[in-house]
């Protein structure tokens, strides 16, 4: 039978096409040791920037193409589910990305383990008015390694139609103020069990550690070498025990489930408010995903101990690093900067609607979205430990709120559980 | 277990399975002749497929165990080597209490989902065999849309049905009067939750077994069903002692492959709880994955990979040895 | 692969006049029943929910795609999600590359591994054995843990953002299950037929041509299928093994409808519905031709 002995025959041709192409080497690398001019950079950013901005992107390939004329640039759209698998087996590679979006939460298990490249803060624009929430994540052991990208902070943004049926006036600036307005409208809607004057689920750690740092705790700070973990002390008892008390009169969300879909419940019309970024009043919005029809405001979170003040925002957002085994990480370096200089973070923010990584444009934020520049401006971050990968892979924070919720567990027990189990895996 | 092959006593070529000469020189087979050993057929049929096997899969199953040997995290894995620490991270592994846990769990996983898998593939296959040949189609080509179904879709369209807020499945139990359905969650108990990814392992799992073994009862012979039926056999003892024993062959594939499937079952429990699946739902392709890649421990996450590879030998042993014992001359 | 229409001539002649005159006089015998139609009617609306829930959405604007009450039927439908999805970049390049990684994937497969099965269900060789717990024990090997060495070999061989590399790779994959099953199909047909073929004058390829192969016919079919799915739908490795937007295949694109906001549901399902149209054709396709073979290759009693 002739094609039999035709298939092995073809499978060693290929296969030894493959090895001798081995012998090829590598794609994107600079050509002889002494020229630094590398015949191409490869850039991973997140699809964001291919469907929010992707002028942008051109812009910044136009500005680095004048200093950098010999060197193309391969833009490479990378999706949040699994970049980092993707990264992880780049890294292991010959052929790494030269840049590398990274989340803000993302990025120091990376530093940590020396796969990004120092960075010097000149070589980008705005650098020293830069938000310290993606300061904080950028940077390790004082050194720099990630670049501010974009940034989104959370406010409360709600149904001004709901609202204004149920008495409530003007936007509430007060703690005060938030827990009255939420009063009427339980009054006038209450009777609907699926309607929430506020909706919180209760995985939604970002939203309850938010209280905590507004009474003066955190989840965890430095003491030497170790992690000294803080969940379990008064200020963070007292304000997750306020937390509690506001989640279950206020909200009718599923206490163990997480924000994934509120703006889907948002956009069914029985949520009076719920606590999101900026970028949900657009999905919110959106026909196609959301309701169109409906009218939204934004307000920050007032803060719960002190009138005038806001309560602390996770920061979310993005930055961008050079990874360690680039071939060319000045030029690597030079693509970033020319990404995230003025004009064109200017032109990412007024068209995308996200806030910009430095407060010098915070001004240039749509007035709707001036809730959110605001809040930016009141931030928290997580503890900058390597392993706090770990700690949010383990679902510690999320399982201890959804516990206090249904009330398996006191405050107190649930949370000195958590700090537990977090001191174990930040310091093992 | 009959043996996998049904048993010729003749070899293909007509001659004796076990007369064999040696020395002579190959010709190619044209008509009934002795079979010869050393006939270089058989291996050239065979040798593309092992040829690329090994050059494929040989290097990445070695690195695999080299690396369960290894202190192996993010840094070793950048720099492409770690340091060898040589059964630790399996005892790391086996030491923990929660490993038996585990795997308790994904065997009585397996057990449930393969069982059902079979016997609702059987009932369908059967029922496949009497409808009218149009509605067949139709049925068919419903299997085949729901097999093309994206995983990840397919998920989400699982975890939408029963959804805390918008599910139908809440929305139609809670119409029937179960009002403690109203606004449930499924996933708070792990015991519910597991019977919708079961459910949605099983669904999705359908369409391959019920096209495969309705492709195998068309070999079988309805004469001979109709021969015990005129008998006065029922429809049960019909299938066992008729249609099974055929099917046999069949069956023994598909079990198989389910077994191994749903025993690694791992996005199903990872993408519909969000990535953040809590630790009364790991199942060992959940853990091995999370040790890897979420807390970028490869080395323990590949020791893992490799408990569960052993495990699942050690549960075909059996079956392997008597394979070999009755169905091969060598 | 033809299939040969010209069927030994049996007792029973060919497959559908004397058959259906058959059944209808043995009642016993159960021919197509009406009850079966309707089970198998009613199974089959079961089975088509959640994909029927996914084409549904397809047509729903956003803010009637997760409602309090469940919508069965699109009350406002729209084609807005299907002109999103398929205004997206690369969506007719990531076609064809799944075309070509899938085709080349279930051609080569199919041949490869038809040939090996009927080397371990017909031939006795030296390391049968073997090589059947070779095959069963490469299924076991989780996947995910296969990714990181298997990118670093094709990194290696300079095949990463390939789809050559892509290719091999399902191959190695795809050829275990597929040997797998093939063998069942073949070992279940007895060995006595091709002989009795041959006795009857016909040459051990005209043997097999005839009798064999209609036979495992709709094995190849099945088979075939589960290849092409395999590979249309494969999503991790050809993620992490290409790179650039060119080559990213069908599954690659349909994840990048999943943002930092989160996923637009709507034009997700919008594009799944029409991904999933090849797979459906080349199903249809096959079954049409194959159907040919089941009737041909009837087996005398």
């Amino acid at each position: 039978m002739r094609p039999s002995k035709l298939f092995p025959a073809l499978a060693t041709v290929a296969m030894a096409a493959l090895t001798l192409s081995a012998c090829g080497g590598g794609s994107g690398g600079s050509g002889t040791g002494a020229s630094k001019e590398p015949a191409s950079i490869t850039v991973w950013l997140q699809t964001d920037a291919q469907q929010g901005w992707p002028e942008a992107v051109d812009a910044a390939t136009k500005t680095f193409a004048a200093k950098h004329p010999n060197t193309t640039v391969k833009v490479e759209y990378q999706t949040w589910g699994d970049h980092l698998t993707k990264l992880d087996a780049a890294l292991a590679g010959k052929t790494p990305p030269d840049v590398v979006e990274l989340g803000n939460t993302e990025t120091t298990k990376y530093m940590a383990a020396g796969a990004l490249a120092e960075l010097k803060a000149d070589t980008f624009q705005n650098s020293a008015s830069w938000l310290q929430g993606l300061a904080d994540a950028g940077s390790f052991d004082g050194q720099l390694y990630a670049v501010p990208y974009y940034a989104g902070s959370r406010a409360v943004i709600y149904n001004t139609a709901l609202y204004q049926a149920a008495g409530v006036a003007a936007a509430p600036t007060t703690f005060a103020e938030l827990t009255a307005a939420n009063d009427k409208l339980q009054a006038k809607y209450g009777s609907d069990k699926s309607f929430s004057g506020f909706y919180v689920p209760g995985k939604y750690w970002y939203q309850a550690m938010s209280w905590v740092y507004d009474n003066g705790g955190q989840i965890a700070k430095r003491d030497g070498d170790k992690w000294v973990t803080t969940l379990s002390e008064q200020p963070a008892v007292d304000a997750i025990t306020a937390w509690r008390d506001f989640v279950l009169k206020y909200s009718k969300a599923d206490v163990l489930g997480d924000e994934a879909k509120q703006d889907a419940v948002f956009a069914q019309g029985k949520v009076a408010a719920l606590y999101g970024n900026g970028w949900e009043r657009g999905v919110i919005l959106d026909p196609k995903t959301g309701n169109p029809k409906l009218s939204l405001g934004a307000f920050p979170m007032p803060s719960r101990v002190k009138d005038g003040a806001l309560m602390p925002a996770f920061l979310g957002g993005s930055n961008l690093a050079v990874t360690a085994k680039s071939q060319a990480p000045d030029v690597a370096a030079d693509w970033i900067a020319a990404f995230t200089d003025t004009p064109n973070m200017s032109a990412i923010v007024t068209k995308a609607g996200v806030l910009p990584n430095t407060t010098s444009l915070l001004n240039l934020v749509k007035p709707e979205d001036k809730a959110f520049a605001d809040a930016a401006q009141t931030s928290w971050f997580v503890p900058t430990a390597p392993n706090w990968a770990n700690v949010e892979k383990a679902n510690i924070l999320p399982q201890a709120l959804s516990d206090i919720l249904s009330g398996k567990a006191q405050p107190a027990d649930a949370l000195k559980s958590a700090d537990d189990q977090i001191s174990q895996l930040l310091n093992g | 277990m009959a043996s996998l092959d049904t048993g010729p006593t003749t070899g293909p070529l007509g001659g004796p399975v076990t007369g064999q000469s040696a020395g002579r020189p190959a010709r190619p087979p044209t008509s009934i002749r002795p079979s010869r050993r050393l006939s270089p057929l058989p291996y050239l049929l065979v040798g593309p497929s092992v040829l690329l096997l090994v050059v494929v899969l040989g290097y990445p199953m070695a690195r695999l165990v080299v690396i369960s040997l290894q202190r192996y995290r993010l840094r070793e894995l950048i720099r492409g080597s770690g340091e060898f620490v040589g059964l630790d991270n399996y005892r790391a592994v086996l030491g923990d209490p929660f490993f038996l846990s585990v795997v308790l769990r994904t065997v009585v996983f397996t057990a449930v989902a393969v069982t059902l898998t079979i016997v609702l593939s059987t009932a369908m296959a059967m029922l496949m065999r009497r409808m009218h040949g149009w509605a067949r189609i139709v049925l068919q080509s419903v299997l085949v849309l729901v097999w093309a179904m994206p995983a990840l879709v397919s998920i989400a369209v699982w975890q939408w049905l029963f959804d805390f807020d918008f599910g139908v499945a809440n929305w139609a139990l809670s119409s029937l009067g179960l009002d403690s359905f109203d606004r449930h969650n499924w996933f708070a108990d792990p015991k519910q939750g597991f019977v919708v990814i079961t459910g949605l392992v099983v669904w999705a799992a359908l369409p391959f077994v019920v096209i495969t073994l309705y492709a195998g009862i068309t070999q079988v012979p309805k004469e001979l069903e109709e021969a015990a039926t005129v008998d006065g056999a029922s429809g049960w003892l019909v299938f066992r002692h008729v249609t099974f024993p055929i099917l046999r062959p069949i069956y023994v594939i598909v079990a198989s492959l389910s077994v191994i499937w749903d025993f690694g079952v791992f996005q199903q429990v990872y993408v519909m709880l969000n990535g953040k699946p809590s630790k009364d739902y790991y199942l060992i392709g959940v853990y091995s994955f999370i040790e890897s890649f979420g807390v970028n421990d490869y080395g323990k996450g590949s020791a893992i990979a490799v408990l569960m590879v052993l495990m699942l030998l050690a549960a075909s042993v059996v079956y392997i040895r008597q394979m070999i014992r009755l169905g091969d001359v060598r | 692969m033809r299939t040969s229409t010209t069927a030994p001539t049996t007792p029973a002649g060919s497959a559908l006049g004397p058959a259906r005159r058959r059944r209808r006089r043995r009642r016993l015998s159960g021919g197509p029943s009406t009850v079966a139609t309707v089970a198998g009617l009613l199974v089959a609306a079961v089975m088509a929910f959640p994909v029927y829930w996914m084409v549904l959405t397809a047509f729903k604007p956003g803010v009637d795609i997760l409602t309090y009450s469940p919508r069965f039927l699109p009350t406002s439908p729209t084609l807005a999600n299907f002109r999103d999805a398929l205004g997206r970049p690369n969506f007719w390049s990531s076609v064809g590359n799944s075309l070509v990684v899938t085709l080349a994937t279930v051609a080569i497969s199919l041949l490869v591994a038809f040939l090996a099965a009927l080397a371990v269900a017909r031939l006795p060789f030296h390391g049968r054995s073997g090589y059947i717990v070779m095959i069963i024990f490469v299924q076991m090997i989780p996947l995910t843990a296969m990714i990181i060495p298997l990118y670093l070999l094709l990194n290696n061989a300079g095949q990463t953002d390939s789809l050559i590399g892509v290719v091999v790779t399902y191959l190695a994959f795809v050829l275990p299950f597929t040997i797998w099953t093939l063998r069942g199909f073949v070992a279940n047909v007895p060995a006595d037929l091709e002989e009795a073929a041959m006795v009857d004058g016909c040459t051990r390829v005209e043997a097999f041509r005839r009798i064999v192969f209609p036979l495992v016919a709709p094995g190849l079919v099945a088979t075939s299928v589960y290849a092409f799915i395999q590979a249309w739908n494969e999503y991790i490795l050809a993620y992490v093994m290409l790179s650039s937007p060119e080559k990213q295949t069908v599954t690659v694109w349909l994840a990048s409808f999943t943002t930092q906001k989160g996923t637009e549901w709507g034009p997700l399902m919008a594009a799944s519905c029409l991904t999933a149209l090849p797979v459906v054709a080349f199903f249809l396709m096959l079954q049409g031709r194959m159907a040919s073979g089941l009737t041909a290759g009837a087996v005398k009693g």
